[in-house]
């Protein structure tokens, strides 16, 4: 099984299921799930005022789909998850709902099974077992894992791009007011790219306006990392105001999925707490991970 | 399953006969390596039939069309025996170049739409 971390929302899934959908709005949307040959699962969310009732929805629910000429249709629960199992043009279809009360969030599942395989109810389970809508936690970091990204980021920060090609995934985040932005991009065929060294590649995404201020180079696991910090040149009003703009990035080619990893962030710097910027880390295998 | 929050069934989407295609190149095609490791693939265009004087004296006609493949797209012609079908090239390409299965099969099936329609390439069908 692999993990998946979208909107605070974590489940396990087969790793040969892949999210070729998505939504990036926080309050009401959706992911889908494919394997190689079809949707099987489906993912959604919106935040609700409290618990509904399930009973009715239930029941509401199981009407409408038999007005649509769903057959064999039957309740099924695997608490806290209440649902309807049903087929739809032969092919069965399960659908779940629960309420999350640590961030009353309402989700809805689907399984959508091939016509070859029969609805799997122990593995149904398994899923819903492993769905977690963690609260907010004391350092208020919220972690996204997909597309090969595991990116941990201040909790109030919301995805505002995501963009996936082949060999190709990059997250932005911000906070409300975009005075913070992180960005997290991992790519593939490094080879067939990459053709000058890690570091001169780093500085090439610093963007404009920038001077670099510090480069510094370390190995953690036999990943070698590149870091980079810099300033803006001309600061401007909303320097003054919110502290001179900072940008730093981290880059490296993880040894074990042969990708370069790359997460950096650009932020107003208060003179009076330096540090006081929340952190943020990016993860590429089991044995690396790096912050600042 | 909230009524404030509507949804309709997902969209059945189902991606295998797209998958048990078979790419086939143009027979009609030549190919030749140049010095910077691309393969260059040549077809021979039809001459259009509008292509007369005075129109022919202004607008160029060029009897055959090139298509520069790269490292990558070299590698995925010469996948394109014929025999292979779709699914077992995104799973060569992925195995490659590390890739998950929808990553690849993205690029794989992107590239070979191009190349259909620069007319160096061909899908087949079956017919099931």
């Amino acid at each position: 099984m692999e993990s998946w971390a979208w909107n605070g929302i974590h489940l396990d899934l087969p790793d040969d299921w892949e999210l070729i959908q998505f939504s990036k709005d926080p309050r009401s949307g959706r992911c889908a799930f494919a394997d190689r040959y079809q949707l099987r699962f489906e993912l959604d969310w919106a935040v609700v005022d409290g618990p509904p009732d399930f009973a009715r929805m239930v029941s509401d629910y199981k009407a409408k789909l038999e007005a649509e000429e769903v057959t064999d249709l039957r309740s099924v629960q695997h608490a806290p998850w209440y649902g309807v199992f049903g087929r739809e043009n032969k092919l069965p279809i399960s659908r779940y709902g629960a309420f999350f009360p640590a961030r009353s969030l309402l989700l809805e599942i689907v399984f959508l099974w091939p016509e070859e395989q029969k609805a799997n109810n122990a593995f149904e389970g398994r899923v819903m077992d492993g769905i977690r809508v963690p609260a907010q936690n004391d350092d208020a970091l919220r972690q996204w894992h997909a597309f090969g990204i595991d990116a941990t980021v201040p909790d109030n920060h919301e995805l505002v791009e995501c963009n996936v090609h082949t060999a190709y995934a990059e997250m932005l985040f911000a906070d409300q007011k975009e005075r913070t932005q992180e960005t997290f991009l991992r790519r593939g065929m490094v080879s067939e790219w990459l053709d000058q060294p890690l570091q001169e590649w780093l500085e090439s995404k610093l963007p404009q306006g920038y001077t670099v201020v510090s480069r510094r180079q370390s190995t953690h696991a036999s990943h070698e990392c590149w870091q980079l910090e810099a300033r803006i040149t001309r600061p401007v009003l909303k320097d003054w105001l919110w502290g001179t703009r900072h940008y730093q990035a981290c880059a490296w080619i993880c040894p074990q999925d042969k990708r370069l990893h790359m997460f950096s962030r650009i932020a107003h710097q208060p003179k009076n707490a330096p540090n006081a910027l929340p952190d943020i880390r990016m993860a590429c295998c089991a044995d690396h991970q790096r912050g600042f | 399953m909230d009524k404030s929050h509507p949804k309709n069934t997902p969209q059945r989407q189902n991606w295998r006969s797209m998958l048990k295609a078979r790419p086939v190149r143009n027979t009609a095609a030549t190919t030749r390596e140049n010095d910077e490791n691309q393969l260059c693939v040549v077809v021979k265009t039809q001459k259009p039939r509008y292509m007369f004087p005075p129109i022919s004296w202004f607008v160029p006609y060029n009897p055959q069309r090139e298509v520069i493949l790269d490292g990558v797209g070299k590698q995925l012609w010469l996948w394109c025996d014929g025999q292979r079908d779709v699914e077992e090239i995104i799973d060569l390409f992925k195995d490659k170049y590390q890739l998950s299965f929808h990553e690849a099969k993205t690029g794989v099936t992107d590239y070979f739409k191009k190349l259909v329609q620069r007319g160096v390439l061909a899908v087949v069908m079956d017919k099931d």
